[in-house]
């Protein structure tokens, strides 16, 4: 199924590069979130904000196969009457098909990027230019042209639907986020993601918890995984289904298009770059994908939380429709299998 | 000005190579690496939510997670 190569090797060592390439900045946001912390909501009071009453959540990540499929009118033809809770970019593409999400998450401290999500004010062709992230991101392709005119849009549509929605936010999350979920309107839920393991001397995760005194929350890497668990240990569904969580790319997708990109370009070098790459036969839709070390990490985490998940009763149900996480645990099936009325 | 620089011998034993340069490589190497991290932390056969022992009684409103939490 999959070829062995230099990303395999490289999951074992995601976890540190992970605490070296965000830990620092995501303690100094801690700090500057601190005032706004104390004057909103921890995380576990989200149980009792007027969320859908069943057991049921649908949870929407940006996996590319929201744009391949027609994921958008499915959701909208569909009765789906459970909690809706969504990533920071998977939130314009809900809005623009007029889902409105009952909570949005958010987790990864990057000072710049993140708060292009919500339509960052500050946005500037300097800011555009110095950064081809966007541009190249397969997550949402609407953000990749025009992107000035397209944040302002965005802008607007954050801001009229702002006080529609949750937000989840990790203290970790930057101050410029913080900032447009509250301007926009958000209702605002608190929590400290796992930096690193607790029983730990010296961990960063006590250390953050005892100054804010908000719950911590094992996020797996990524923010798609932090809605799952929110979705399943803080408001207690006891179904879950995905949606865009496809933690690859698909097989026609351009290394260049991919979300390390550059960082595996500098490392490998244009002629090995294909070493940093793992390929997947996806079971369920016969289609060939593949995937990056990160992504290859976040895959081997959830696998290892869904089985966790499942030995307390959490049944997951990936609708996703491709990519490569499926395994124990987690139930492949259609969006209409998994909204069909239980027996 | 490098070929200046060479010498004009060989050397009769061989020369070690600088240690200095390697640990540049292997900072380069490392800070390239560190690139390539998640968004967040993620800890293996850990709890889904905790909290200190302390808060445990706030924490119970909020369910499922109160199961979770072995503390």
């Amino acid at each position: 199924m999959a070829i062995s190569s230099f990303a395999e090797t490289l999951v074992e060592q995601m976890n540190s590069l992970t605490l070296e390439r965000v830990g620092q900045q995501a303690i100094k946001n801690a700090h500057k979130n601190q005032l706004s912390i104390e004057e909103s909501n921890p995380i576990q009071y989200l149980k009792d904000s007027g969320l859908p009453d069943n057991d049921t959540a649908l949870v929407i990540a940006a996996g590319p196969s929201l744009h391949r499929n027609d994921t958008a009118k499915m959701i909208k033809g569909s009765n789906f009457d459970g909690t809706i809770i969504v990533t920071e970019s998977s939130m314009a593409w809900c809005l623009r098909n007029k889902i409105i999400p009952h909570v949005v998450v958010t987790v990864d401290p990057h000072p710049e990027r993140i708060v292009r999500w919500f339509g960052d004010p500050k946005l500037n062709q300097q800011a555009i230019d110095e950064d081809d992230y966007f541009s190249r991101q397969d997550m949402d392709p609407s953000f990749r042209d025009n992107q000035l005119a397209f944040n302002n849009d965005l802008i607007n549509l954050i801001n009229e639907h702002g006080k529609e929605m949750r937000i989840a936010i990790s203290s970790s999350a930057s101050p410029a986020v913080v900032q447009r979920a509250q301007q926009s309107g958000m209702d605002t839920y608190w929590w400290n993601p796992f930096f690193d393991d607790y029983d730990a001397p010296e961990s960063l995760t006590r250390e953050v918890h005892r100054m804010n005194g908000l719950p911590c929350i094992n996020a797996g890497g990524n923010v798609g995984t932090a809605c799952w668990v929110i979705a399943h240990a803080l408001l207690s569904k006891s179904r879950v289904g995905l949606l865009g969580m496809d933690f690859s790319y698909y097989g026609d997708t351009t290394y260049k298009e991919t979300q390390y990109y550059t960082e595996l370009l500098d490392l490998l070098g244009e002629d090995n770059l294909s070493k940093g790459f793992v390929h997947f036969q996806n079971p369920h839709t016969n289609t060939e994908f593949f995937t990056d070390p990160a992504y290859l990490w976040y895959r081997s985490a959830f696998l290892e939380m869904a089985e966790m998940a499942s030995s307390n009763g959490v049944k997951t149900y990936n609708c996703t429709g491709g990519g490569i996480l499926f395994g124990e645990g987690i139930e492949t099936c259609s969006f209409e299998e998994f909204i069909k009325p239980q027996q | 000005m490098n070929n200046l620089l060479k010498g004009n011998f060989e050397p009769a034993s061989q020369v070690v190579k600088n240690k200095e340069k390697d640990d540049i490589e292997s900072r380069f190497e490392k800070a390239a690496l560190a690139t390539l991290g998640g968004s967040i932390g993620f800890v293996s056969r850990k709890n889904f939510v905790w909290i200190e022992d302390g808060d445990e009684k706030e924490m119970k409103k909020s369910g499922r997670a109160s199961q979770y939490d072995k503390d």
